[in-house]
């Protein structure tokens, strides 16, 4: 027989151990917002908020795919602000590209890049570390020198849709983003290769034996994070009108944090986008609450360090890892 | 538990009638308990003297005189009758003589308790008979081991009492002398085992696997056999003998230069990936379940159809319902104890985790299926469920290639029995004239430690 108490108590332990332990985490930062920012709750805001998450959310959303298979991308930052050059710049204003293919393009340019990623860690056996940052500091590298920090003004109207058009009274970038996650979750629930990205962030040895081919697995992991950081340049680009030098500074982290907030496991194999795409609103909601109350913007980034800490010690205890004796590891 | 690494539930530990709080590994070895573990914890890159002397060592930051060390180190040895080079490197040393390094470790920390793990599951013939040896010695001197192990003959030879567990729970504690073999394993399965090597006889068909001069360099020279179908070829070897990179290049599951050819119903087929050899209707069980077979973190489900995801599945989406039933029927033939089919595998035992393995190879429809070692580890019961598998395979016209170092098995099971040594097949033995003896001889007589 169990007691009332001991009841709620199993209650709790199983909410904090399900995959939606990430949801009450959300609902505590609502509430405190609200207390403590009145206008955080207005509609106008919220929606501004929801615009800012479906950037950040579609990039987590490719994050997650790599951290699944045990590896990480911190080209995406790079990623993000090199495509959006090329796609404002070079492509619209320079060759006078059509809008609708511009926006095909930038996605595709974004794989490429990933391509080059994926290139690195299968055939070339680097690091998924090593790979990316290489990747970063070439593609932010070659930003900066191709274009020399410009910023790029005088798009389009048109160009504007993505980020600041509506269909229905509702935001595109949110569509966007509702459109990524649902055929993400799909690939990554239903699909063969959804399934084979788990077993290789597992156990790649075991999944090489049981005929996965665990090369080609994690190269598409790595196209498909470009390619989403492709799709976020654009929302972002789009959003602003312009292309700035700095735009995607510190994405990469803001997306792990995301995903790690989301409760996916860094070492690959556990977890999902649902997590993400909720840990990349809490990301948002962080700067965008202290912007509101009028703190310093310095301050933001402690603030996310607090809550990363949070989230990772809250996993850690749910996993029960935490405070284990050394021997035991 | 009892070294310390896990805290009782409730219940009291007693030494030396004492009541004793073992809170963590170190609290144990205060109380002179030490636990040697399957998985042995020596640190490879470091010298044998500091593996022996490692607790010495890692206690406070006094100078270390490095000559004192090598003479406390080999003394222990010597005592032990084992004298080792004290500089050597544990990594370039045998299973066997990491076992012994292990014991002498536990010595110098003064355990008058030793709890072995599994101490000869991954030892030969000559190197267990070595090992008890050193048993004996440490009896004389008056130390106490717990002997945990599934090996039956090994018990009951070396233990003066002897303890049954079977899922958790003691069955009684025995003399030596009041146990035979055939009433042990009855007590660990709960039942008569009758038939400790089931199998069946039936016709053979035509040839499915041939295999011609398959040489890996270094580890494999010149192999060749025939497999037919409904047929249980046996390979025995022991450990290093190439047992393991045979079952493994056959699937494709070694990258480096592989020579000679393999035929499968007479078309020559390429080893260059494992997804070609299940393409081609291999299977493998490979040895190590945790890191090779299974997705351990994720459900029988899951682990069933990994391998045939493509025809589970329409334009990429898996078939959920399909999927269901086949890992639902799979469960129910093979007889996996679970709850249902979306346990997590870790929580099964070897045993079922090991017909999960099985399942796998049957759900991708398999013509040829490789088990290498399957019974490591699991219980009698478990086992007698595996060769069961086997024969059931047999009859469906399956070729059975069955890789092994437990001679008795391979003569109960296998129609024939091919001898592996040094990566050469030496010798075939029909079901005739296999004589277990004669084939164990053979084994150890070339395994030169």
């Amino acid at each position: 027989m169990l007691h009332g108490n001991a009841v709620s108590k199993k209650i709790v332990k199983e909410l904090l151990k399900s995959d939606y332990a990430v949801l009450i985490v959300l609902l505590l930062f609502i509430i405190i917002a609200t207390f403590i920012v009145p206008s955080f709750f207005s509609l106008r805001n919220m929606i501004n908020l929801l615009v800012r998450t479906s950037a950040t959310g579609i990039a987590a959303i490719g994050m997650t795919f790599v951290i699944l298979t045990g590896g990480i991308d911190l080209s995406i930052g790079g990623i993000v602000v090199l495509t959006a050059y090329i796609g404002a710049e070079t492509l619209i204003s320079d060759l006078g590209v059509n809008i609708w293919l511009t926006a095909i393009a930038m996605p595709v340019v974004g794989a490429l890049m990933g391509a080059f990623n994926g290139f690195n860690i299968v055939s070339l056996g680097m690091p998924p570390f090593i790979a990316t940052l290489i990747g970063m500091n070439l593609a932010r590298g070659l930003a900066q020198f191709l274009y020399k920090g410009k910023t790029v003004f005088g798009l389009p109207e048109v160009y504007a849709l993505f980020g600041c058009g509506t269909v229905g009274g509702v935001p595109i970038p949110i569509l966007i983003l509702i459109f990524v996650f649902i055929l993400a979750f799909l690939v990554l629930q239903f699909n063969a290769f959804g399934r084979r990205v788990y077993a290789v962030g597992s156990n790649a040895k075991a999944a090489w034996l049981s005929g996965v081919n665990t090369q080609n697995v994690i190269f598409s992991a790595y196209v498909i994070s470009g390619f989403l950081a492709g799709l976020t340049a654009l929302i972002m680009s789009s959003r602003l009108t312009s292309v700035v030098g700095g735009l995607g500074l510190n994405l990469e982290l803001d997306t792990i944090a995301a995903v790690v907030i989301g409760g996916t496991s860094l070492f690959g194999g556990e977890g999902g986008i649902f997590g993400s795409v909720i840990g990349a609103l809490i990301i948002e909601m962080i700067g965008n609450v202290l912007t509101l109350g009028g703190v310093s913007p310095f301050f933001q980034m402690v603030a996310k360090g607090i809550v990363l800490w949070a989230a990772v010690a809250l996993d850690m205890t749910r996993k029960g890892y935490t405070f284990r004796k050394f021997g035991s590891f | 538990m009892l070294d310390g690494s896990l805290k009782p539930d409730e219940g009291e530990i007693f030494i030396h009638g004492k009541s004793v709080n073992l809170e963590s590994p170190k609290a144990a070895m205060l109380q002179g308990i030490t636990m040697i573990p399957q998985e042995l914890d020596l640190l490879p890159h470091l010298s044998i003297a500091e593996n022996i002397m490692f607790y010495q060592l890692s206690v406070g930051y006094k100078q270390v005189s490095w000559k004192q060390l090598i003479e406390t180190a080999s003394q222990k040895l010597e005592e032990l009758g084992e004298p080792f080079n004290v500089k050597q490197r544990v990594g370039k040393l045998s299973i066997a003589q990491q076992q012994i390094v292990a014991i002498a470790k536990a010595l110098v920390s003064d355990a008058r308790i030793i709890i072995l793990d599994e101490p000869t599951s991954a030892l030969g013939g000559q190197d267990i008979e070595r090992f008890f040896t050193v048993l004996r010695k440490l009896k004389n001197q008056g130390i106490s081991m717990i002997f945990i192990s599934h090996r039956l003959n090994e018990v009951l030879e070396v233990a003066d009492c002897l303890t049954v567990l079977r899922d958790g729970c003691n069955l009684g504690t025995y003399q030596k002398g009041a146990l035979t073999e055939a009433r042990l394993s009855e007590l660990i399965v709960g039942r008569p085992v009758s038939d400790k090597y089931p199998r069946v006889e039936c016709k053979q068909g035509g040839e499915v696997l041939r295999v011609e001069n398959l040489s890996i360099g270094g580890k494999l020279h010149k192999v060749s056999f025939v497999l037919k179908e409904g047929e249980v070829l046996g390979i025995v070897g022991a450990l290093g003998a190439g047992k393991s990179e045979l079952a493994l290049a056959l699937f494709g599951g070694i990258p480096v230069v592989v020579n000679g050819e393999v035929l499968l119903k007479g078309e020559k087929i390429s080893l260059s990936c494992p997804a070609k050899a299940i393409a081609k209707g291999f299977a493998l069980v490979p040895e190590d379940r945790r890191r090779m077979g299974l997705i351990f973190n994720k459900s029988i489900r899951f682990n069933i159809t990994l391998s045939s995801l493509k025809w589970l599945s329409r334009s990429g989406f898996v078939i959920g319902k399909l999927e269901r039933e086949i890992s639902t029927r799979l469960v129910y033939d093979l007889g996996i104890k679970c709850r249902d089919i979306e346990q997590i595998v870790e929580y099964l035992s070897g045993g079922n985790q090991q017909k999960v393995v099985i399942a796998k190879g049957l759900v991708a429809r398999s013509r040829v299926i490789i088990l290498d070692e399957p019974t490591r580890g699991i219980d009698v019961g478990a086992k007698v469920e595996i060769y069961n598998l086997i024969n059931k395979l047999k009859r469906q016209g399956v070729g059975v290639l069955l890789l092994s170092s437990d001679v008795n098995e391979l003569c109960g099971v296998a129609d024939r029995i091919l001898v592996l040594i040094q990566g050469r097949v030496v010798r075939e033995f029909s079901r005739a004239e296999a004589s277990e003896r004669e084939i164990q001889q053979l084994v150890l007589s070339e395994v030169k430690v």
